[in-house]
């Protein structure tokens, strides 16, 4: 991700003790910090796992969040969507997630559309995106955003539950597989409604808010070409390596994307 | 030869179990291995776990497999050696 050549804002008083538990972080620092604040992250869906990502990320200080999500709350969305309150049962998810995340850190900025991403749209929220985080429940739209993150060779964090398992990578175009490498078509067994409990879809979207945090300021090392998936049942963990497929159609070599 | 089989995601809940273990001869391709491993379940899971990874005759080109924690390029079957850890995952989105 290239922010290098980007003039970072500087940190008020108040950031700089706001941040104060994170900034002796090694390779992170104040530097590392203002990357974050000068950093733009688009969230497809904040439900059970974008919420929890959109909260660790407007915790640690990332400057603007593009939040896309559809429909109101419903009480089925209390187990696992932290950010929903029951007094917002009815009212556009969307709403009580902006203000939620604004009494959290009121410096945000925010771009919020009450939609699920779409042909319509995905252009231009990822086009005002430094960096993406894929939490979205159904592969149209995961596929979608994917080939729109490759065109715009934007990173995504991907980032995915099931019952008490989960996976996560992240792709960068041109020097990891993408989605489509993967599942290059939509799987005919995935179902909308999965079982899941909250504390599953919020263990990986905490994981994906810190990919999306080394891949903005540089530190660590992100899951490139690696696929971290787990089972909370018996907590096995196992990363594997995965490769770019070259006949994949949205980035292998016959795609014509390089 | 003996192999190990993780399988994992829905294939985990079809299968009724994590991890299997697989008696086959030496030189036993990805496929064949799969198949052994069906053979061993009940015909109720085998039937569930066939429907997952079948597309078809062939296998989903959306799973994910692995051979000692590298993955294997869709569309080829290679031979397994002595002691190969197998992982097979079916695409998830859960959100
Ligand atoms: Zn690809």
């Amino acid at each position: 991700m290239n922010l290098e050549d980007r003039n970072f804002p500087p940190l008020s008083s108040k950031e700089l003790d706001v941040y104060s538990w994170q900034l002796p972080v090694p390779g992170h620092g104040e530097e590392g910090q203002r990357k974050l604040k000068g950093a733009s992250v688009l969230i497809s869906r904040v439900g059970g796992l974008g919420s929890v990502v959109a909260l660790e990320l407007a915790a640690a200080g990332v400057g603007r969040l593009i939040l896309a999500h559809g429909g109101d709350v419903k009480p089925s969305d209390l187990n696992r969507q932290l950010l929903m309150t029951d007094a917002s049962l009815g009212k556009p998810r969307i709403e009580t997630v902006e203000q939620r995340l604004r009494d959290l850190n009121p410096r945000l900025e925010f771009h919020c559309v009450g939609e699920n991403i779409n042909q319509g749209n995905v252009e231009e929220l990822v086009g005002e995106a430094d960096i993406v985080v894929d939490c979205a429940p159904l592969f149209e739209e995961r596929l979608l955003l994917n080939q729109e993150t490759q065109r715009k060779k934007k990173p995504m964090v991907e980032a995915a539950m099931y019952e008490l398992q989960a996976q996560l990578t992240t792709f960068i175009p041109g020097q990891t597989p993408c989605l489509a490498c993967l599942t290059p078509i939509k799987p005919p067994a995935w179902k909308r409604r999965f079982p899941v409990f909250g504390a599953v879809s919020g263990s990986v979207g905490c994981m994906a808010a810190m990919e999306a945090i080394k891949v903005i300021t540089g530190m660590g090392e992100p899951l490139l070409g690696r696929f971290l998936t787990y089972d909370l049942r018996d907590m096995s963990f196992t990363t594997l390596k995965i490769q770019q497929n070259p006949d994949c159609s949205v980035c292998g070599v016959s795609s014509g994307s390089e | 030869m003996k192999l190990k089989l993780e399988w994992m995601s829905q294939l985990r809940v079809a299968a009724g179990q994590a991890r299997q273990s697989v008696e086959c001869e030496e030189g036993t391709r990805l496929e064949q291995a799969l198949r052994l491993a069906l053979e061993q379940l009940p015909p109720d899971r085998a039937s569930a776990l066939s429907a997952l990874l079948l597309d078809g005759e062939a296998l989903s080109p959306s799973l994910l497999i692995a051979v000692d924690e590298i993955q294997v390029p869709i569309g080829t079957d290679p031979s397994l050696s002595d002691g190969a850890t197998l992982v097979l995952m079916a695409p998830i989105a859960g959100g």
